[in-house]
């Protein structure tokens, strides 16, 4: 069962979701050629339209995504989604899942726009491109992650997953917990509110989090002017203080910057949090309009 | 065409006349097949058990009959068929007669007007 | 054994109280008039049973489940309002519920499609709300339920579908499946039923055969209703 809702939740969305992702990459096809075919004026105007554009995707590609959620759990059609012989619960999993595939296929089209635009510079300024390969490599050693690929580039996955999941989760914990029959009679905007506020609420507890839990990266530029980083379990609120009244503590190397790990806790936290409130929602408080 | 029934009484005895006529007036043939509850409810838009009971009244008078495995049959005895003519004759022929002399007519004049009718389409001055 | 068991059903908007201590048991092999005027429950009642709200109190059985998802693979729930996605062409929306429900007869439902006269491409968006109702009405009538929950099938729809609707119901009969039809308006379908279920300010006001109900009061049972209401009117 939790296939074909898969399948049918892809059906519904592929059919307009690609085109808005089709648009960015003939914007960037565009530019492409503009780049490459020396036209100036076109490059300025087709810059501007595709930076546009590619924030325009992100947007649009959630917001198609949480309409679909909102019509298929709250709206008419909700009389369809909750009379299926199925767990509730499935067509939230089912829906996730979908809408995480189109947040990480937006994600890589725009990857792809990227990579197109700079081989595109290439082309036309004649530069190989094994000195643009250089360049990134040289920027990801100053940042110190050479040589610690293994970690850097899971955890870098982990947290565009994280926070993927993270603003799909809280979108769809609002409109369900907007549609609840205490809450329905304010609309639309039931679920805009709840993710106002929700969204304010964590930011604060995010930044508390990060203050004060002592886990934090360390950056340090060392003596070959590259930089490191390594993790260390210290305080961020006590080490801004410590920068503020100059009392650092002297550890022989000069200290670049530190920053917190604690929110980084709490996206993991929050998911389950909100994905385990969405569930009770859902299963128990059913109350179809 | 859907038949309309009256409000006051049951419909499955409405059913019940309306398929005793059928079987006087041949439409429903002697030792024939009747068809399905189903189709009949259809047919006459009502309630398949209505006609169930309907039926099963028809079976209980003898007008209608059984076979295990092929269905429901209409008598195959003619004199049957006569009987529910006549009966149901009978009552129109009554109720006719009662209007009539209601109107104040006598059984001379209600027999000269019927006689004129039948043979000439109107009943005269 | 009942097919619908319903006992002390309690239902509340807020203040209001929408169905109160319902006792109801209904067998199956039979078509069932739930009437009443707008806003006595039939809509809400009927809701509860497909599984839409999970928010009463009392005990509910159908087939002798508690209501989850194996009563709602027996259930087959025609709500006024259409449910399908406007995007899709009917022939979507019938292979959709034919992948969710292992009773639905693909054949049954795509002859019912020629006989309505709905073309299986168009896209529901495009299609009037009667003919968005026919295409429910087949979605749902293509199922072989235990079940069938029918809101208000033949509103507001002309003289002849509402022919079609009722000829759909009468084939759709079987002594395996209960079927209940909500509606306000009784003249023309009480022949179909076989008991009715008077629902008035969320009570069980009657509840008997329409062949009994024409005996003992002799008269139709839309003239029955009709004084039970307006008697409760001017209370």
């Amino acid at each position: 069962m939790f296939g074909k809702l898969v399948k049918h939740e892809f059906r519904a969305t592929r059919r307009i979701i690609p085109f808005v992702f089709l648009v960015t990459v003939i914007l960037a096809v565009t530019m492409a050629l503009s780049i490459i075919l020396h036209l100036e004026a076109l490059i300025g105007i087709s810059l501007g339209l595709l930076i546009m554009m590619m924030i325009a995707q992100i947007v649009v590609t959630f917001v198609l995504v949480i309409w679909r959620y909102y019509k298929t759990m709250c709206g008419n059609e909700a009389y369809l989604s909750f009379t299926l012989p199925i767990k509730p619960q499935l067509l939230l999993w089912s829906k996730l899942l979908v809408s995480f595939v189109w947040v990480a296929l937006s994600f890589f089209v725009l990857l792809g726009v990227v990579v197109l635009i700079i081989v595109s510079y290439a082309k036309s300024t004649g530069t190989p491109l094994s000195e643009i390969t250089e360049q990134i490599k040289f920027f990801w050693n100053v940042f110190g992650l050479a040589g610690n690929e293994a970690v850097a580039i899971p955890v870098i996955i982990a947290m565009l997953i994280m926070s993927a999941l993270y603003g799909l989760v809280q979108m769809f914990f609002s409109v369900s917990l907007g549609s609840t029959s205490k809450l329905h009679k304010y609309g639309i905007g039931g679920p805009v509110l709840i993710y106002v506020i929700l969204y304010f609420v964590l930011q604060i507890v995010s930044v508390i989090f990060m203050g004060l839990i002592p886990l934090a990266v360390e950056f340090s530029q060392g003596a070959t002017g590259s930089m490191t980083f390594r993790i260390v379990s210290r305080n961020m609120i006590e080490w801004l203080l410590g920068e503020i009244t100059n009392s650092a503590v002297e550890t022989g190397v000069s200290q670049v910057g530190l920053v917190g790990l604690g929110a980084w806790i709490v996206v993991p936290l929050v998911i389950t949090g909100l994905l385990v409130a969405t569930v009770r929602i859902i299963e128990k408080h059913t109350s179809v309009r | 065409m859907i038949e309309e029934f009256d409000d006051k009484t049951p419909i499955y005895l409405q059913l019940v006349n309306i398929f005793k006529m059928s079987i006087a007036n041949g439409t429903w043939p002697i030792g024939g097949r009747v068809d399905t509850v189903r189709d009949l409810a259809i047919q006459y838009q009502v309630n398949p058990n209505t006609v169930q009971r309907s039926l099963s009244e028809l079976e209980r008078e003898n007008l209608v009959f059984s076979e295990r495995t092929s269905g429901r049959y209409i008598t195959k005895d003619a004199g049957v068929v006569r009987e529910i003519r006549t009966n149901l004759a009978a009552k129109k022929i009554s109720e006719y007669a009662e209007q009539m002399s209601l109107l104040g007519f006598g059984s001379d004049e209600i027999l000269a007007m019927t006689a004129r009718y039948l043979s000439e389409g109107n009943i005269g001055g | 054994m009942s097919m619908i068991l319903i006992e002390n059903l309690n239902k509340c908007f807020g203040p209001k109280e929408v169905l109160k201590n319902m006792d109801l048991s209904l067998a199956s092999g039979q078509i069932v008039g739930l009437v009443g005027p707008n806003g006595s429950g039939k809509t809400t009642l009927l809701k509860i049973l497909a599984g839409l709200t999970s928010d009463y109190t009392g005990n509910i059985r159908i087939g002798g489940q508690p209501l989850g998802v194996e009563t709602k693979a027996m259930v087959s729930y025609l709500p006024e309002k259409t449910y399908v996605s406007d995007w899709m062409r009917c022939v979507d929306a019938i292979d959709y519920f034919n992948d969710f429900y292992s009773d639905f007869d693909r054949i049954k439902a795509m002859e019912m499609l020629a006989q309505l006269r709905l073309d299986p491409k168009q896209r529901i968006k495009t299609m009037s709300k009667g003919m968005q109702e026919k295409l429910q009405l087949t979605l749902v009538m293509g199922r072989q339920a235990r079940v069938y929950l029918l809101d208000e099938p033949i509103g507001g729809v002309d003289p002849a579908t509402r022919s079609v609707i009722l000829d759909a119901v009468l084939k759709q009969y079987s002594e395996d499946s209960l079927m209940i039809f909500a509606t306000h308006l009784i003249a023309d379908v009480e022949r179909i039923f076989d008991r009715v279920i008077f629902l008035g300010f969320g009570e069980i006001k009657l509840h008997d055969e329409v062949d009994k109900i024409r005996e003992k009061y002799g008269k139709s049972v839309d003239e029955v209703f009709r004084e039970v209401f307006s008697c409760l009117v001017s209370l």
